[in-house]
């Protein structure tokens, strides 16, 4: 190879596109996902109703063993329920703080 | 831990029902025994008076059944005790499994995996 | 109480068994003569009602036959009347072997439905469990 190597012309900064973290979905189609049940708000009800599922397992158990509750099944069915949910938020608990540790790290 | 009012009603429900289960065992062991009459014991409306109250805890009372007796004063009835022991058994199972089911979610919430 | 369906055919059982009861009561008596002046055995019956206030079957009480006693001409037996009747209990044992086996096969079935409820509720028990 010969020849002079030409210095580098500067590109400038407006030539590049930002690269950016939080692009900005437009909010129509923000409202869109909400309302068709998304897995964002299955979680919301998750957390909501988890305390509530949590209840009610705890009633029909008590009502079971004193002999009040009919059908045993119910008493199983929302001990599972609650059970499921727990899990399901927890989970989201443990993969959001891992999520938001692998960010911290790559910024670092 | 697990001193909710559930879980200490789950004990005492377990407390209730094993002793049930002895006193059945007396009864099928009695079912001949001249003058003998069914034990019987009570927790339920302890229990369910316990829960309202906001403690959960329960004692149980045995005492005896005044059901007619037979010619010899024995009054222990074959079928009610068998199907006292079946009760008994099934219901001290769930109220193992939800107490276990209690201390699960306990450990969840913790963050470690379960037993 | 929590197992329902248990309950109930422990209501079954019960009327069955206080049936058989009453069957050999009757069977054993088949032949036990009145002495004279007396009256004889009568046939025990224990009726039944289908539970209102909860389900199941409940006996509603055991009674006495109507029927007289059956006569039999016996003029050298120690409880001949003057006319030298005896007085038998009117039951007849074909009918009561006939109930006694309609009561054994209640008492069974009923005992079958125990069973079977006990298997569901077992399985119930396992709804959730990994």
């Amino acid at each position: 190879m010969s020849g002079s190597m030409d210095a580098i012309a500067p590109l400038g900064a407006s030539s590049l596109t930002p690269l950016n973290f939080e692009s900005r979905v437009p909010d129509a189609a923000v409202a869109d996902a909400a309302a068709s049940g998304t897995f964002a708000s299955t979680l919301t009800d998750a957390v909501e109703n988890l305390q509530e599922l949590q209840s009610t397992s705890n009633e029909l158990a008590v009502k079971a063993v004193t002999g009040d509750l009919q059908d045993i099944h119910q008493a199983t069915i929302a001990a599972t329920r609650a059970s499921l949910t727990l899990d399901l938020v927890v989970a989201v608990r443990d993969r959001s703080v891992a999520a938001f540790n692998e960010i911290m790290r790559m910024q670092a | 831990m697990l001193e909710s009012v559930t879980a200490v009603a789950l004990s005492s429900a377990l407390d209730g029902l094993s002793l049930r289960q002895r006193a059945i065992a007396d009864n099928i062991a009695n079912i001949n025994t001249p003058g003998y009459h069914a034990k019987r014991v009570l927790f339920e409306e302890e229990l369910r008076q316990a829960v309202t109250r906001g403690s959960g805890a329960a004692e149980a009372t045995v005492e005896r059944s005044l059901e007619p007796t037979r010619l010899n004063g024995n009054n222990v009835n074959l079928d009610t005790e068998t199907l006292s022991n079946i009760d008994t058994v099934l219901r001290f199972q769930f109220a193992s499994q939800a107490l276990s089911g209690q201390a699960d979610s306990i450990r969840t919430a913790i963050g470690q995996a379960s037993a | 109480m929590t197992f329902d369906a248990i309950g109930i055919a422990g209501t079954g059982l019960n009327v069955h068994r206080k049936w058989l009861d009453a069957l050999s009561d009757n069977i054993a008596n088949i032949n036990t003569a009145a002495p004279a002046g007396e009256e004889a055995f009568r046939e025990r019956l224990v009726t039944v009602q289908a539970g209102t206030q909860s389900p199941g079957v409940y006996v509603a009480g055991v009674v006495e036959s109507e029927a007289e006693a059956r006569l039999v001409y016996d003029p050298e037996h120690p409880y001949a009347d003057e006319e030298g009747y005896v007085r038998y209990p009117d039951v007849d044992l074909g009918d009561q072997m006939s109930m006694l086996i309609l009561a054994q096969r209640g008492y069974e079935a009923n005992a079958a439905v125990v069973d079977r409820a006990k298997t569901a509720y077992e399985a119930a028990l396992q709804i959730g469990r990994g």
